[in-house]
C-alpha cells in the first residue's frame, strides 16, 4: 500500500523521466535481457552464512571497486549495485533506468584477464567515469560522500576476514535526485532504493539458503516536514523494520539525525504571532516553507496568514478551504504560490498545513519570475487556527555540485546565535513556553528520520564523545538521537579523516552523515555476531551494555578502521 | 529597492489543485510546473536538469518504468 502510494504521489516524475535522467541511462528496448542469478564470486562468498549480516547503503557516487570493498584476492564484496543513472548496458525485468552491477560481473572484467585491472578502468568500463557525460559529482573526483559514507558502513580491509561476513548491496541515487536538496525529487529515487536492495537481499538469501539480517544505512536528510512518521519514506521504513519477512532477519535503518541544529530552520507561530523568512540573493532555486497547523478534528477554521514580500505591501491569504492560489505582482509575475492541504493526523485528528513557495532569488533567464531577497513578513493571524509549527525547507547547494540552491531561514526576535559565554546552544531553555513565537532548535532533527523504529543517530566529538558539535539536530525532546558517533575530532578540529573515492587516498569530512554509517557498521557486526536486536530499544540497550558509555550512548571504540580516521 | 510593488491574491484553477491532490507534494508539482513568465508559451514543459532537454510526458517511458518499479516492489515486498 505505502509502495503503491509513492508511486501514485510520483507519478508525474516517473512521467517525465526522459527530462531527468541522462537519455543513455534510459532502458531501451533493444538492449540485451538479463536474467542474473549470481551475486558474488565464490571467493567473497560468507564462509558461514549463519554469521552475516547484509549491509545496505543508499548514497551517492559509491566507488564501488574501491579496495576496502574487495577481499584479500581482489574479488568483490559489493554482492549487488544499482547505479540509478549509469549508462543502461542491458535490460532487468525490475530495473526502471540506470545500471545494475552485481560482483561477479565486477570481477569478471577487473580480475578475468589475469592482470588486475585499476579502478578508474573499472569506472570506465561501466560509463561512471565519462568526461563527455553531463556534470554533477561522479566517480572523477577524489571527494565523496557516498565513498565516506560506504567506506565506514562497510569497508573492511581486503585481508580481514570479517568483511567477507558483511556483503554489501548499495545504490547510488543519480545526481538530479541529490543536487535538489529540498526533497522534491528524492523520495522516489530513495523508496525504490530500499525496494532494490530488499528484493536483492532476498534473493541473495535464498542463494545462501539462509534468512539474512539487514541494516541499511541512509545518510541524507531534509528540514522540513511533520516530524510524525507520516512521510512516505518513513512509513515505508517503519512497516519493512516492523514486519517479519520470511526470507529475511531482522532488517534495521539507520539515518543521521540531521545537520541543521543552528539553521534557523524550524520554529513555532503563535496566532498574532509574526517571523521573519530572510531569503538570501544569488539563490538559484525556489525556496519553500511550511506552516503546520495543530491536530484536531475536523471541520478546522482555514489557517490564515498576512505576507509582506520586502519593499511591499502586506496581504493576507483568503483560503475558504483547502486550495491552491498565487500571489502575482503589479507585472503579473508569480510572485509566490500557496497551497493549503488537511493531512490525517492519527485518529480522528487531521492538521493543516500550508505551504509558501517563491522563485529564485536570481533568475534562471531573463523575464523569469525572480523573488526580491531580503525578509519576508509572516504573521499568523490572531483568529487563525494555532499555535503552528514553522519549517523552512532545506535548499543548499552540495559540496562538488555547480552552485545551486542557498539556504534561507528564519528571524525571530529574542534569537541568540551564541549564549553569553560564547558556546553554541544546544537544546531549547526550559522556560521558553511550548506555543510561544520563537526559532527552535528542538525538533531540528532529519525530517526523513521520524518514524517509530529508524535510528537516529547523532554526531560527538572525539573518540571519548566529549560534547556534541554545534550543527547536530535534536529530536523534539531536546535529545541529539538514539545513539551518538564521533564524527569531528574537537570542537576546534572538525571532521575526521574517511576514505575518498580511489586507493588509499583520504578526505576530511564532517556531519552526523558520518555518524550514521558508523552505527550501521556496529549494529551489523552485532547481528552477524547472532545478537537478537530487533527493535530501537534492544539496540540502544545493547549499546549501553557494551559500556558505550552517555545517554544516548556513543559508539566510539567499535573495532579497528582499516585507515586512520584522524580521531 | 525599487518601487513598492502590489500582491494580488489570485485562486488557482480547481484542476491544478487536484493535480497536486490532498496529500501530494506542492513543492515537487511547483517544480515540474514553474512560473511562466507572461506571454510565455502556456504549458510549455520546463528543462528539469541541465543536459536534459524539456519533455512532454512520454507514455512508452512511463509504461516501462512503472512495470519495472512494480516488478521490483513485487520482489522486495510480496510474501
Amino acid at each position: 500500500m505505502i509502495a503503491q502510494a509513492t508511486l501514485e504521489k510520483y507519478r508525474a516524475l516517473i512521467d517525465r523521466l526522459p527530462g531527468f535522467v541522462p537519455p543513455d541511462a534510459l532502458i531501451r528496448p533493444g538492449l540485451p535481457l538479463v536474467d542474473d542469478p549470481e551475486f558474488l564470486s565464490p571467493q567473497a562468498l560468507p564462509p558461514d552464512p549463519g554469521r552475516c549480516a547484509v549491509i545496505g547503503v543508499i548514497d551517492h557516487a559509491i566507488p564501488f571497486a574501491h579496495r576496502l570493498l574487495t577481499t584479500a584476492s581482489g574479488h568483490s564484496r559489493v554482492a549487488a549495485i544499482w547505479l540509478q543513472d549509469a549508462p543502461a548496458q542491458d535490460r532487468r525485468c525490475d530495473i526502471a533506468f540506470g545500471q545494475e552491477l552485481r560482483g561477479h560481473a565486477i570481477d569478471h572484467y577487473r580480475l578475468g584477464t589475469g592482470a588486475r585491472r585499476g579502478e578508474a578502468q573499472v569506472y570506465r568500463r561501466f560509463g561512471v567515469i565519462d568526461p563527455a557525460r553531463r556534470g554533477g559529482v561522479d566517480l572523477q573526483r577524489m571527494a565523496s560522500h557516498g565513498a565516506a559514507v560506504t567506506a565506514l558502513a562497510a569497508g573492511f580491509a581486503p585481508g580481514d576476514p570479517q568483511g567477507l561476513d558483511h556483503p554489501l548491496i548499495a545504490v547510488s541515487l543519480p545526481d538530479f535526485s541529490v543536487a535538489d536538496t529540498s526533497g522534491s525529487f528524492s523520495p522516489l529515487f530513495i523508496q525504490a532504493a530500499v525496494f532494490y536492495i530488499l528484493a536483492r537481499a532476498r534473493a541473495l538469501a535464498r542463494a545462501l539458503g539462509q534468512k539474512l539480517p539487514v541494516v541499511i544505512n541512509l545518510s541524507m536528510g531534509l528540514t522540513a516536514g511533520s516530524l510524525d512518521g507520516s512521510a512516505l519514506v518513513t512509513q515505508l521504513q517503519d512497516s519493512v523494520a516492523s514486519q517479519p519477512d520470511p526470507l529475511l532477519g531482522p532488517v534495521q535503518f539507520i539515518l543521521p539525525s540531521g545537520n541543521s541544529r543552528q539553521g534557523r530552520l524550524r520554529g513555532t507561530l503563535a496566532p498574532g504571532g509574526t517571523m521573519q523568512w530572510h531569503l538570501p540573493p544569488d539563490d538559484r532555486t525556489p525556496s519553500a516553507l511550511e506552516l503546520w497547523g495543530p491536530a484536531s478534528p475536523l471541520p478546522q477554521p482555514p489557517l490564515r496568514l498576512t505576507l509582506q514580500r520586502p519593499g511591499g505591501s502586506a496581504i493576507a491569504t483568503q483560503f475558504g478551504g483547502p486550495g491552491l492560489a498565487r500571489l502575482l505582482d503589479d507585472t503579473g509575475h508569480e510572485a509566490a504560490r500557496l497551497m493549503l492541504q488537511t493531512l490525517p493526523a492519527g485518529g480522528d485528528h487531521w492538521r493543516q498545513r500550508l505551504t509558501l513557495i517563491v522563485p529564485p532569488t536570481r533568475p534562471a533567464a531573463p523575464g523569469a519570475p525572480t523573488a526580491p531577497p531580503g525578509c519576508w513578513r509572516i504573521t499568523l493571524c490572531a483568529d487563525s487556527p494555532g499555535p503552528c509549527t514553522i519549517a523552512v525547507q532545506r535548499d543548499d547547494t552540495l559540496p562538488g555540485f555547480r552552485p545551486g540552491g542557498r539556504q534561507s531561514g528564519l528571524v525571530a526576535e529574542g534569537y541568540r546565535r551564541r549564549t553569553p559565554d560564547g558556546h553554541w546552544p544546544e537544546a531549547d531553555p526550559d522556560n521558553l513556553p511550548p506555543g510561544a513565537t520563537a526559532v527552535r532548535r528542538n525538533g531540528t532533527v532529519n525530517a526523513l528520520a521520524t518514524g517509530q523504529t529508524q535510528l537516529r543517530v547523532g554526531a560527538a566529538h572525539g573518540r571519548g564523545g566529549q560534547g556534541l558539535p554545534p550543527y547536530g539536530g535534536l529530536l523534539e525532546d531536546g535529545s541529539p538521537g538514539d545513539l551518538l558517533a564521533p564524527a569531528d575530532r574537537s570542537a576546534n578540529m572538525p571532521g575526521l579523516l574517511v576514505p575518498a573515492s580511489r586507493g588509499r587516498a583520504l578526505q576530511r569530512s564532517s556531519g552526523t552523515s558520518l555518524a550514521a554509517p558508523r552505527a550501521t557498521r556496529w549494529l551489523a557486526m552485532q547481528l552477524a555476531a547472532g545478537a537478537d536486536l530487533t527493535d530501537r530499544a534492544s539496540i540502544v540497550a545493547a549499546a549501553s551494555a557494551q559500556g558505550h558509555a552517555g545517554a544516548p550512548p556513543v559508539l566510539a571504540d567499535i573495532g579497528p578502521l582499516p585507515w586512520r580516521d584522524g580521531l | 529597492m525599487g518601487p513598492q510593488m502590489e500582491l494580488t491574491w489570485t485562486p488557482a484553477p480547481q484542476h491544478e489543485a487536484d493535480r497536486i491532490g490532498a496529500t501530494g507534494a506542492p513543492l515537487t508539482d511547483y517544480m515540474l510546473h514553474p512560473p511562466q513568465a507572461p506571454g510565455a508559451q502556456v504549458g510549455a514543459p520546463p528543462a528539469l536538469w541541465p543536459g536534459c532537454a524539456a519533455s512532454a510526458p512520454d507514455p512508452a517511458t512511463e509504461q516501462a518504468a512503472c512495470g519495472a518499479l512494480e516488478a521490483l516492489i513485487t520482489a522486495a515486498l510480496d510474501p
